[in-house]
């Protein structure tokens, strides 16, 4: 019996225009459910084209892009939240609400979807238990430290339970240990079977926690190792 | 909607001053408008009242017979211009002019000069002048009829001053309402800049436009809506102050104008946001 595994994201010839410029050409990729993978070599316009390609934020000049079960040739602009609830995003200067808690800040992503009070405060406790933070739901952003802080925003991201985790350089901040620990978060959410896309340009990391890689390079996706 | 007014009342907050300032433009627009509708209230009110009183003196011919007044009285009645009919004898009509124009005018000839009439009051509603006129040409030529004064001045007057005031009022009106509105979606845009972080979260974590509308819409309208409640409450407080220097004129709002008021406040307040907010989250998006 043969197992299909379901793409989370794929790109089919895809190409993205910025002004004139190309910014990605005739990019094609997939990522499967449940797969690890990181994103190198790109520049800061490529990597945030990539971004908003998967969040529906910006549409192709050509070609397809589908995540999960939509994709930018059919979707219909009223899907677009809905999509982006199943992409989680952790940018790199965490972008957090700095005159809300910890706990407001996660249990927020919930709120402005609709969901229940009772599920809101089940679910933030859940997901601020996973990242070690329920001690410190009640303090606010400019409280913690920078580690602190991106284990918030992954808890933000993670809460709605997305198909994927896109993550932005989360380890340019932090010491060795702290960097250590948050990867460990992150493979104990792709064991979960949620698809983890981290952009990065450490080189460390990629070659401590050795996982399929991307690279994004001359607006050509390539695949450099598996 | 625990959500949209707790996100709304804090997004007011953060307007700080500007918020305050777009209130009290909304208040004081309000309460101007207020204030020239009850002008204009107290106009037509006072209108109707002179209304009610156009009359028409048919002054008869002297020695014309009971009969005939009689016959002319009831034609007068059968019109349904006609309100009521009064007949005035010459002694009625000089002691009227006596207590017009005091003793002495009418005393120092040695007969009363003044002619018997019918007077004929006008029944109420609209274009009583025209009527007036219809009624006087109806019976000028009427061989009992000497002449008949329709006291055209003052209701010419009358009218034209009605169509000036509503004129004024109504560009007033339209001038303060996009004050409001003006106001409104000023304020809403602070709201919507101080607010851009929490907007650009919400549109990543999959809030639908609706919620985003919602949110940031609501606290355009509560600003039109605590305006609008403003308005009344002052005019409220004014009015003794006022009623001691303008006795005629009330200013006193009425529960219809106060709601009034606070309804339009919350409509001027739901435009501006709708109009700022349209225009700022494509240029943010």
């Amino acid at each position: 019996m043969q197992l299909y595994i379901m793409p989370v994201i794929k790109l089919q010839n895809v190409r993205v225009e910025q002004r004139g410029q190309p910014i990605l050409i005739n990019a094609n990729t997939e990522i499967n459910q449940g797969e690890f993978v990181y994103l190198t070599g790109h520049t800061e316009a490529e990597k945030r084209a990539l971004f908003g390609l998967i969040i529906f934020e910006e549409l192709p000049s050509s070609g397809v892009v589908s995540v999960g079960e939509y994709d930018s040739q059919q979707i219909r602009k009223m899907d677009i939240p809905r999509l982006r609830r199943q992409v989680g995003v952790v940018f790199q200067d965490f972008k957090l609400l700095h005159h809300r808690t910890v706990s407001e800040n996660v249990a927020f992503a919930l709120e402005v979807t609709g969901v229940s009070r009772r599920m809101i405060k089940r679910k933030t406790q859940a997901i601020l238990s996973d990242v070690g933070l329920l001690h410190k739901r009640n303090a606010y952003p400019d409280e913690l430290s920078a580690y602190e802080r991106l284990r918030v925003a992954i808890a933000r991201a993670l809460v709605n339970d997305p198909l994927i985790l896109l993550a932005d350089e989360p380890a340019a901040n932090l010491d060795s240990e702290a960097t250590e620990h948050v990867m460990a978060i992150f493979q104990k959410i792709n064991v979960r079977g949620i698809a983890v896309l981290i952009a990065t340009h450490d080189t460390v990391l990629e070659d401590r926690y050795s996982r399929r890689i991307l690279q994004l390079e001359n607006e050509a996706i390539e695949q450099i190792a598996s | 909607m625990n959500i949209v007014l707790r996100e709304a009342l804090q997004g007011i907050r953060y307007t700080g001053i500007t918020g305050v300032i777009s209130v009290a433009t909304i208040g004081a627009s309000l309460l101007v408008l207020g204030f020239f509708w009850q002008v204009i209230e107290s106009g037509n009110a006072l209108a109707n009242r002179l209304r009610a009183r156009v009359e028409i003196d048919i002054y008869l011919k002297d020695g014309v017979s009971s009969q005939r007044i009689l016959a002319l009285r009831r034609r007068l009645e059968a019109r349904p211009e006609v309100g009521g009919i009064v007949y005035m004898d010459p002694e009625a009509a000089a002691k009227e002019f006596r207590s017009l124009f005091g003793l002495g005018t009418v005393d120092a000839l040695s007969s009363n000069p003044l002619p018997a009439s019918l007077r004929v009051r006008i029944s109420p509603g609209e274009n009583m002048l025209r009527r007036a006129r219809a009624v006087a040409r109806s019976v000028a030529s009427h061989s009992a009829v000497e002449g008949v004064n329709v006291g055209e001045v003052w209701a010419n007057s009358l009218e034209n001053f009605i169509e000036v005031i509503t004129g004024i009022g109504l560009a007033l009106g339209c001038m303060l309402c996009f004050a409001c509105a003006f106001a409104v979606s000023h304020a809403t845009k602070l709201i919507v800049l101080a607010q851009r972080d929490t907007l650009e979260i919400m549109r990543l974590v999959g809030a639908t436009n609706t919620t985003v509308w919602m949110i940031f819409g609501v606290g355009g309208t509560l600003l039109g809506f605590v305006g609008g409640f403003l308005a009344p409450l002052m005019m409220a407080y004014i009015s003794p102050w006022w009623a001691v220097r303008v006795p005629d004129l009330t200013i006193a709002p009425t529960v219809e104008l106060a709601f009034g008021l606070v309804v339009l406040g919350t409509v001027l307040g739901a435009i501006g946001s709708w109009a700022s907010l349209s225009r700022l989250l494509r240029e943010i998006a």
